[in-house]
């Protein structure tokens, strides 16, 4: 309380009071912000945003890529990180030859840099 | 549904943590990655591999789980809701995303902390450590991390269509 005191004295105090309330108020009721459906017909639903549609084109063109490498071969993709997926390489490593390797053994689909 | 205020700060705080205390730990990863792909020096890429293998288990996903853990239950506990707003979606697959491949991932980091934990390092142990993979992960993941914060700040408008009518429900039961 004494802490509060001091801060609500100073202009610091007082924005970052004021800028927690309006943040508290704006996660609590997002009706005030600017899709709260009061600029358009609220018997229609607006349309999906551009930034929206910007953002679904650069994923569906990395999933493309993705795709593309996977399908040609390539040497990455989530695939290559689960236990069953394509793409395991086998340790190379002077460890693994030796045997040191126990505990750190990659599982057989694991991502092994080459 | 509607958390009470007291509570809904407490979870809007911890969520802030963890979320800017995850992208802080990507950039740290990062750091180390550079070092560890660089270095001349092996003992400098030992270390490197090793602490990104304890960074991962110890900091990463502990903050990733905590993130998307406390998304959701600011998200379910707000009128904002999970699938309502487009910029509410589009962080919670970014999240989902982000986690999931950092828990694959550190079987990668597992392996290559093993071979960093020899005493001596051969020229093969040096190129399997030497790779661009863990530096290409931890940027993607700072991108996305930063998008994703990015849209916390600025909440672009954009309502779904469960959203919008989730709202027309509310309005029609609050008018007489």
């Amino acid at each position: 309380m004494g802490t509060d005191h001091v801060y609500c004295k100073t202009g610091f105090g007082r924005s970052v009071r004021e800028t927690i309330r309006n943040e508290e108020r704006h996660m609590a009721d997002p009706t005030g912000s600017p899709d709260g459906g009061s600029e358009h017909d609220p018997a229609r639903p607006a349309g999906t945003p551009a930034w929206v549609k910007v953002f679904a084109v650069i994923a569906v063109v990395l999933i493309a890529m993705l795709g593309v490498m996977l399908l040609s071969g390539g040497d990455h993709g989530p695939g290559r990180h689960t236990s069953g997926g394509a793409g395991g390489q086998a340790p190379t490593s002077s460890a693994v030859q030796s045997g040191v390797l126990r505990r750190h053994d990659p599982p057989p689909g694991a991502h092994i840099p080459r | 549904m509607s958390t009470r205020p007291r509570l809904r700060r407490f979870a809007l705080t911890a969520h802030v943590i963890s979320s800017v205390g995850w992208l802080g730990a990507v950039v740290g990863v990062l750091a180390l990655g550079v070092a560890g792909l660089t270095s001349d020096d092996p003992q400098t890429v030992q270390a490197a591999y090793l602490a990104m293998d304890l960074i991962a288990w110890s900091v990463l996903v502990p903050l990733a789980l905590a993130s998307l853990g406390t998304g959701i239950a600011q998200s379910l506990g707000t009128k904002w809701g999970l699938v309502r707003h487009y910029w509410v979606l589009v962080k919670l697959i970014i999240t989902v995303l982000a986690t999931v491949v950092l828990l694959l991932y550190t079987q990668t980091l597992g392996y290559l902390s093993g071979v960093a934990a020899q005493t001596t390092l051969s020229a093969e142990d040096i190129d399997v450590l030497q790779t661009p993979s863990v530096v290409l992960h931890a940027s993607i993941a700072l991108l996305l991390l930063l998008v994703a914060t990015t849209l916390a700040v600025y909440k672009p408008a954009g309502m779904t269509r469960y959203g919008w009518r989730k709202q027309l429900e509310r309005r029609a039961t609050s008018q007489p």
